[in-house]
């Protein structure tokens, strides 16, 4: 058994919203007749893509062809997603398990609300990267995600699992975060960390805008950092340049304003 | 052209009809008497239960605490979506649905007007342009009046009774308004101080008048303007045990002068037994049944999750720490009064949550008179309208409601008379309460009855045992002799209209309110005043008449 590969039919047009369009759904068969929402209209799949045989079993492999897909992997649990192109908004919200991989770049709120599994974005990521939707009190609580830039607020009110970025991130990363892990392998904008209560922010250079309320609580040398890398290296996903031998780190331990615990981790080489 | 609707069994309480089998005919959007001609279009209605459409008279349908409950509660738009594809626009919600959600579903249940009872002054343009957007139904509202600045400025100067009525007329006419409601007279003006209590006799901070002399102000205002409806007042001490003391000093307050009561089921508490928590149904119904000139609507509760909304920051700032999940905001509004929001769930299994519900039914069955008591859960505080046909299965069924209350918390039956009584609502009583007498109460002529004249707002069930079923999915529902719901489904859209008072006042008074406005408030009274072309681009406004000084 194969997996099966979805084409756009039409470039451009009203954003398709691909809810319910899941790797677990191949099984059944049927996956033609699901119904997606395009713009006001509810239509059966295979009225927007061609769909033919394909890939590994268990897999979906999406051509957006210029078509804006909104919802792509939004809770799926299992299987793998391949898309070969750029992704709407929520790529991955509310994601349980398997694995969701763009090629391209996607839209705001992807990963957010994620539990389990993994989100690879070759590209930049949008706002709101593994925040919670609007209305809940936490974002991300699992799974990994490894993007190549994320826009604001990347892992808001973020609650556990791991965010990783290659390149810069905007403004307000991390900010009210609850617990968990974000690296950066870039530049980070103004609000890093604001009214963050715990959780690990790894930074690979100096934040250019450190935010008040950080408290400076010495060099480290912390046997975490090393598995860290090692991990994300067999990953494919450790955002640092150079090859290490020995990571230090300045850690800043904030935010102070909210009574938060959390921390800033600057790495060095030694 | 004229449409027959034949046959049906015809409850018009109005119209002293209960059951009959008759005819109705409709022309041009209205009711006319048999005109002894051939009808273009009959439809046959034999057998079934013909009642005009129903009236919600206290409902948060829109204004500023609405959408803050909406941003509040985000989530539950996701989980219950609309999508665009039908009529009913894109949008959701349960608690508090989108405005095209809000209107698909009251028609669908077979309402054809809704009231918003808490209209703030500086929000009153807004609520206006979101009710305009709630299509199929017929809308108004209340303006909250009792804890603005100005009015507490004129009362305490020693103003007489006719520049508070020409400042009360003003008011409603430049705000659009159809009623004046009271929320917590007084209170909300003394949470701006500090205050987190006061009673009808205690005195206010700044201002030192009483709640007493606020309530006595408004229902004489409103008796002199002769607003049909009268003060529509929301209590003391809201959800607090014992505050029935403060309700039914609220009732002696007025001195006999035209009262209604809202959500009276939070008001209605005492502190007998062990958990210092009772029902007071008993009294409040008593003073219902032997008071003429007052009238209630219940606000009963239902379980489950929703949001609850109110201009009371006092209360609401008091809810806070219960509030699931737990987000909740209060805010004043432009010192015209406040708002605070705070998202519920109520949960059959606690023994409070559970006795509310049972105070609430207990007001219900021993009201004896439909006409003073109005079907209502406060919508959202209580419970989202959505579940008014259970509410309406509970009352009209006491096997049914029995065997909900066994489910409850076990300590509720103990506590409560709601086992030892029998009634069961008639049809009759239901479309007295849900029709005819919300509309007698707003001064609304034409409608909630079906005689000539009348908008041909109609609605026809199938009479089933299971009266949630038959109220939930009624078979046709017309709106102004339009059918827009065929067995519960949307099959057309219409457009409501929007009900006012315009209430005679010496124009004087404008002066006045104009150097208020310049020296303190936040906008221009040339732009605070709605016009009537604002209001549904200039279509849909009817105007009821207001009959000074007569009671």
């Amino acid at each position: 058994m194969t997996g099966l590969v979805l084409t756009a039919r039409e470039a451009g047009g009203p954003p398709i919203d691909l809810t319910g369009v899941l790797p677990e759904r191949l099984a059944d068969g049927g996956v033609a007749a699901l119904p997606v929402i395009r713009g006001r209209e509810r239509v059966r799949l295979d009225e927007l893509f061609e769909l033919r045989d394909g890939g590994p079993s268990g897999t979906l492999i999406l051509r957006p062809n210029g078509a804006v897909l909104d919802n792509v992997g939004a809770g799926m649990a299992a299987g793998e997603i391949v898309v070969e192109g750029h992704c709407g908004d929520n790529a991955g919200a509310g994601m349980r398990g398997g694995a969701l991989l763009i090629e391209g770049d996607c839209g705001a709120f992807a990963a957010a609300e994620m539990a389990g599994g993994r989100l690879r974005v070759a590209g930049a990521a949008g706002d709101f990267l593994g925040a919670p939707l609007a209305g809940s009190p936490r974002g991300m609580r699992g799974g990994s995600v490894f993007v190549g830039r994320a826009g604001d607020r990347a892992g808001e009110r973020m609650r556990r699992g791991l965010i990783a970025v290659q390149g810069d991130v905007g403004g307000w990363c991390g900010a009210r975060m609850i617990a968990g892990s974000i690296v950066v392998g870039g530049e980070a904008g103004a609000g890093l960390g604001s009214a963050m209560r715990r959780g690990s922010i790894l930074l690979a250079r100096d934040p250019a805008e450190p935010t008040p309320g950080f408290a400076d609580g010495g060099e480290h040398e912390l046997l975490f950092l090393e598995l860290m890398r090692r991990d994300l290296m067999a990953a494919g996903a450790w955002p640092m340049e150079f090859p290490p031998a020995g990571i230090r780190a300045r850690r800043l331990i904030g935010d102070r304003t909210v009574g938060g615990l959390g921390e800033l981790l600057v790495l060095s080489y030694t | 052209m004229l449409t027959k609707l034949a046959g049906g069994r015809i409850y018009d309480p109005a119209q002293g009809r209960d059951g009959e089998v008759g005819d109705l005919f409709v022309r041009d959007g209205r009711i006319v008497a048999d005109p002894g001609t051939e009808p273009d279009e009959t439809i046959d209605l034999s057998g079934k239960v013909v009642m005009a459409g129903a009236i919600d008279i206290h409902s948060h349908i829109a204004g500023g605490k609405v959408n803050l409950a909406r941003l509040l509660m985000a989530e539950e738009h996701r989980a219950e979506p609309v999508t665009a594809e039908g009529l009913c626009r894109c949008g959701g919600g349960v608690a508090t649905p989108s405005t095209h959600v809000t209107g698909c579903r009251y028609a669908q249940m077979g309402y054809t007007a809704a009231f918003e009872p808490a209209m703030l002054a500086s929000n009153a343009r807004h609520a206006h342009l979101e009710m305009a957007d709630i299509p199929l139904i017929d809308t108004g509202g209340y303006l909250v009046l009792g804890n603005d600045d100005l009015f507490l400025e004129l009362l305490a100067s020693g103003a007489g009774e006719a520049a508070i009525a020409d400042y009360v007329g003003w008011m409603l006419t430049a705000t659009r308004s159809l009623a004046v409601k009271s929320v917590n007279p007084g209170g909300i003006n003394a949470f701006k101080y500090n205050q987190r209590k006061l009673d009808v006799d205690a005195v206010g901070p700044f201002h030192a008048i009483t709640p007493r002399r606020i309530l006595a102000a408004l229902a004489a205002a409103v008796r002199r303007l002769g607003v049909p409806h009268p003060l529509h007042l929301h209590g003391f001490n809201l959800g607090v045990p014992g505050n029935v003391e403060a309700t039914l000093d609220s009732i002696a307050a007025v001195d006999g002068l035209p009262l209604h009561l809202t959500h009276v089921q939070f008001h209605a508490y005492g502190t007998e037994g062990d958990r210092r928590f009772s029902s007071a149904a008993t009294q409040i119904a008593e003073m219902v049944n032997r008071t003429p000139t007052l009238s209630i609507d219940v606000g009963q509760i239902m379980f489950g999750q929703t949001v609850t909304a109110s201009a009371d920051t006092m209360a609401q700032m008091g809810n806070a720490g219960h509030a699931h999940p737990k987000k909740w905001a209060v805010m004043d509004i432009e010192c015209d009064a406040g708002c605070g929001v705070v998202p519920f769930r109520y949960r059959d299994k606690a023994f409070v949550n559970a006795l509310q519900w049972a105070i609430g039914l207990e007001l219900f069955l021993l009201v004896t008179d439909p006409w003073r008591i109005f079907l209502t859960t406060d919508h959202p505080n209580g419970a989202p309208f959505t579940s008014y046909p259970e509410l309406i299965r509970l009352l009209m069924d006491r096997d049914y409601r029995l065997a909900k209350l066994a489910e409850l918390h076990p300590d509720v039956p103990a506590h409560c008379i709601l086992p030892s009584l029998a009634r069961e609502y008639t049809l009759g009583e239901i479309a007295t309460m849900t029709r005819a007498a919300p509309a007698r109460s707003l001064g609304l002529k034409d409608r909630g009855h079906l005689g000539p004249g009348a908008a041909a707002d109609v609605v026809v069930y199938t009479d089933r045992p299971d009266r949630r079923a038959m109220f939930e999915t009624p078979d046709l529902v017309f709106k102004d002799g339009r059918l827009i719901v065929r067995d519960g489904v949307m099959v057309a859209l219409a457009a409501g209209r929007t009900h006012v008072v315009e209430p005679g006042h010496d124009p004087a008074i404008e002066a006045w309110i104009d150097r208020r406005f310049e020296a303190r408030m936040g906008q221009k009274l040339a732009h605070f005043r709605i016009s009537a072309d604002e209001i549904r681009d200039g279509d849909g406004l009817v105007r009821h008449d207001c009959r000074p000084g007569a009671f």
